[in-house]
Parts: C-alpha cells; sequence; structure tokens
C-alpha cells in the first residue's frame, strides 16, 4: 500500500530566528562577547539534540552599524560554526525588522508543514533608523503574527515599550540581562524550550520558559530575568 | 456496483514513547441509509483530546442519524456539536479540554456525498476535491489549527458535495499526520481506490496500518489516520 511513497523524506524544519542587536555600545562590558558565546552553545546544543520531532533551523540577523543576514535559516545539525558578531555602528533595528519579516513570509524558506517559529529580539539600546513601519509591518505580517516572539532587553538603555510590545507569547513576557552572564543564561533558556518544544512534536502550547518557579531554583535558568 | 469504506489509524513514534493514547479516532460505518466516515484529530495540548476525537467520531454518526441528508450546513454542523457536547457532558468533560479537529465525508447509497471540514487535515476526491477540501493556507504553520471545543463558528468550517459516479472515484480523509508530510498528492486518490478495490476490510485496514507505521518522514511523530471511501 505505497500511501508512503507520497511522503517527503525530510523533516518538518522548527525555524529559530535570532535578531541580534551588534551596534557600538554592544562593545563594552562583555555584552558582544556574551552574545557570541551564547550563539555558539546554542548551535551546539541544538545541533546534538537527538530527540527532536522536527529539525531546528537557525537564522542569525543582525543590526550593527547595518541589518544583514548573518546567518542564513539552516539546519541546525549542519552549522560548523558561526561567524563571531563585531560590535559597532549604530543600531538599524527597523532594517533587521524588514529582513525578518521577508524571511518568515518566505514560504519556500519556511513551509507551511513547518512548526510555529521563534523570533528572539536581543537589544541594548534604541533604533536609529526609521523603524515603526518595519516593526508595526512585523506584527502586522500574517506568519509573523502567529510566530511566538520574546524579547531580551540588556542593560537600563534598551527601549523597553518597543521590546514589550515585540514579544507576544504569554509565558515569555520582555526579559532583562543585566550582565554578559545573563545574556548567556536566557541563550540557555530559550535553547532549553525549543528544545522541549521540538521534542512534543506538534505542540500548540505557548513556549514554555518556567519564569515563575522561584528565583533561587538554580534549576531555572530565567529565574533571574523575572521582574 | 456500490460504496466501500476502508480505514486505519496508528499511534505516533511520540505517543508510543511516551506512553500517550493515540489521539485520533475514525468511524466508518455504511447502512441502508447510506454511510459516514469521520477522522477527528484531538488536539495534544488539551488533557482529554483522545476523547474529545472519539466522542466526535460518535456524534458525527448520531447526527446523520437524525438529519435529512438535504438539510443545511448549519443544521449539520449544530446538530454535531450538540450531539458532542451532549456525549461530552454525560463523561463530565468539558469541550475546552477535548478540542478536535473534524473532517466528514457523509454519503446516500446512490453515492452522492457532502463533505465538511474544521481544522487540520486533508480531504481529497477524484475526480473532486483534486486540491483538496481545506489545505492549510501558505500562512499558516503546523502547529497551529481549528476545532470543535475551541471554534465555534461556521464560517471556520468548508464544506463541498458531489457524487461517486465511476468505478474508482473516491474520496480519501486524513488527519495532519499524513497530510503535513506529503508531497504532491497528485494520483494519491486513485491509486488508494486502485489498491484497495480487491481487497477486504480486515486485509485493507492491515496493509494501511503496515504503510503508516513505516512512515519515511525523518523524525516523524504524530498519529496518523485514514479513511477512504471509494466506488466498486
Amino acid at each position: 500500500m505505497p500511501i508512503k511513497d507520497f511522503a517527503v523524506k525530510a523533516a518538518r524544519p522548527l525555524p529559530v530566528i535570532i535578531l541580534a542587536d551588534t551596534s557600538g555600545s554592544m562593545g563594552v562590558d562583555g555584552k558582544i562577547e556574551a552574545l557570541n558565546q551564547a550563539l555558539r552553545d546554542m548551535v551546539k546544543s541544538f545541533g546534538a539534540e537527538s530527540r527532536l520531532r522536527g529539525e531546528i533551523h537557525l537564522g542569525v540577523i543582525t543590526f550593527g552599524g547595518k541589518a544583514a543576514a548573518h546567518l542564513p535559516l539552516t539546519p541546525a545539525h549542519q552549522i560548523q560554526e558561526i561567524q563571531e558578531f563585531v560590535a559597532g555602528g549604530g543600531t538599524p533595528m527597523g532594517a533587521a525588522m524588514e529582513i525578518a519579516r521577508e524571511l518568515v513570509e518566505d514560504r519556500e524558506l519556511i513551509p507551511s508543514r513547518a512548526y510555529r517559529p521563534v523570533l528572539v529580539l536581543v537589544s541594548d539600546g534604541h533604533p536609529t533608523d526609521d523603524w515603526e513601519g518595519p516593526f508595526q509591518a512585523l506584527l502586522a505580517s500574517e506568519r509573523a503574527a502567529k510566530a511566538t516572539r520574546i524579547a531580551l532587553a540588556i542593560g537600563n538603555d534598551a527601549d523597553e515599550a518597543m521590546l514589550t510590545e515585540f514579544a507576544n507569547d504569554l509565558e515569555a513576557p520582555l526579559f532583562h540581562a543585566d550582565n554578559a552572564a545573563e545574556i548567556v543564561r536566557f541563550f540557555r533558556a530559550v535553547t532549553m524550550s525549543v528544545a522541549a518544544r521540538s521534542q512534543s512534536g506538534g505542540d500548540t502550547q505557548p513556549l514554555k520558559l518556567d519564569y515563575r518557579r522561584v528565583a533561587d531554583d538554580e534549576d531555572d535558568p530565567l529565574a533571574d530575568f523575572f521582574n | 456496483m456500490g460504496v466501500r469504506l476502508r480505514a486505519a489509524s496508528v499511534r505516533g513514534p511520540a505517543h508510543t514513547e511516551t506512553g500517550v493514547p493515540n489521539q485520533d479516532a475514525v468511524l466508518i460505518r455504511q447502512g441502508r441509509w447510506g454511510w459516514l466516515a469521520a477522522v477527528s484529530d484531538g488536539m495534544g495540548s488539551r488533557p482529554r483530546a483522545d476523547i474529545g476525537a472519539r466522542t466526535l467520531c460518535k456524534a458525527a454518526l448520531d447526527s446523520v442519524r437524525e438529519l435529512h441528508f438535504d438539510c443545511t450546513d448549519r443544521a449539520w454542523v449544530e446538530t454535531l456539536e450538540c450531539n458532542w457536547l451532549a456525549r461530552l457532558g454525560v463523561l463530565r468533560i468539558a469541550a475546552k479540554d477535548a478540542v478536535a479537529t473534524c473532517l466528514l465525508a457523509w454519503g446516500l447509497p446512490d453515492s452522492r456525498f457532502r463533505l465538511a471540514q474544521l481544522g487540520d487535515g486533508l480531504i481529497l476526491g477524484h475526480p473532486a476535491p483534486a486540491r483538496g477540501l481545506f489545505s492549510r493556507d501558505g500562512g499558516s504553520f503546523g502547529n497551529l489549527t481549528r476545532g470543535l471545543g475551541l471554534s465555534w463558528r461556521l464560517e471556520d468550517w468548508r464544506f463541498d458535495s458531489g457524487q461517486l459516479l465511476a468505478p474508482g472515484d473516491a474520496l480519501v480523509l486524513m488527519t495532519d499526520g499524513i497530510a503535513d508530510d506529503l508531497g504532491s498528492t497528485d494520483g494519491l486518490v486513485s491509486m488508494l481506490a486502485r489498491e484497495l478495490r480487491n481487497r477486504g476490510a480486515r486485509s485493507a485496514r492491515a496493509a494501511l496500518t503496515r504503510d503508516l507505521t513505516d512512515w519515511p518522514t525523518a523524525h516523524h511523530s504524530d498519529d496518523k489516520t485514514v479513511a477512504i471511501i471509494y466506488r466498486i
């Protein structure tokens, strides 16, 4: 009974797209180094994850001086290494939003059989370009509106109002990092949560970032981010 | 000349490994009144989704036994909802805890049929609906769906009707555990009708079960359920 002859062999993708602030202000206090470490850890963890019910695809968009696709959407297990971020320039977040919107709306890169994408926005400052239009276009776009959107505000100068509006997961409001170590821990929490979702196989629940647990619980990597 | 119905359902690897029951359900019935194929996929995040799906299939049978074939789409859906809620009520289960998709093919002995779909999955037909009654649009993703217990609007449903006129004409109802992994579906329905033509119910179920168990998509996880109605 060859019904299975009509099935594709490729696994269902679970896209994870990081929008990373690499502006000049990220070059102080070890922030960019922490971001580099966090991404390396994330790639390593995703690539080593063997209990998946899909295939995690990772993409990275940077905005520092100019916005660019730093890493095209790639199956995590195929990523050999990720080019290190270098901090510099302004914060063209609007341009990064535009790249992210085009990526999420691309039906070839992200087919409809894919799991709901996860967008992670990380920033320590205010956008320096004309960001309102691209930002609203991203939030209003058909597919990005359905994606899970998570935001991390680094330090005290981040545009928290905008980042709060970006985040749409009830289980994951805006998170904060006050130092480099917390950036790494945030990414570890996102990694664990995405891996957990991919193991559940088509779970329709929100991405679980278990920040409600007590703050001194060392097992909870996001406890320190809970306001 | 007549119509035959065949079906199979297998638990996905994710549920097998974790000891969770199959959250898909299927019911096929045929009598002097006509025939019904009901396929349902319980929404995995809901605690009683497996019961929701099974109950929905039974409620679908209740409904077509109560209704005239020429009833309106609204009457069909409203009767189905009432019967489903009544069955859940007896079990003291809230609808929100038992959300399930719904794919229905309801036919008469002369092989006229009506189709209804709410949520994910795929209803294909040969010769029609060749492209599917209601496939996921490009704006959605694989883990978002509608279902009874979550959607109460008639606008969320899709309907169609037709007739299986010639031998080999067929309908296939499948949950998203199958539909989401399919590439081109050209020729799928007529192939199934041809392959099943000389098989009895037990043989057909065994063959389909083998096919759905030995599924080639990498990391596939979901339960898989299919019902086939074909003219002989």
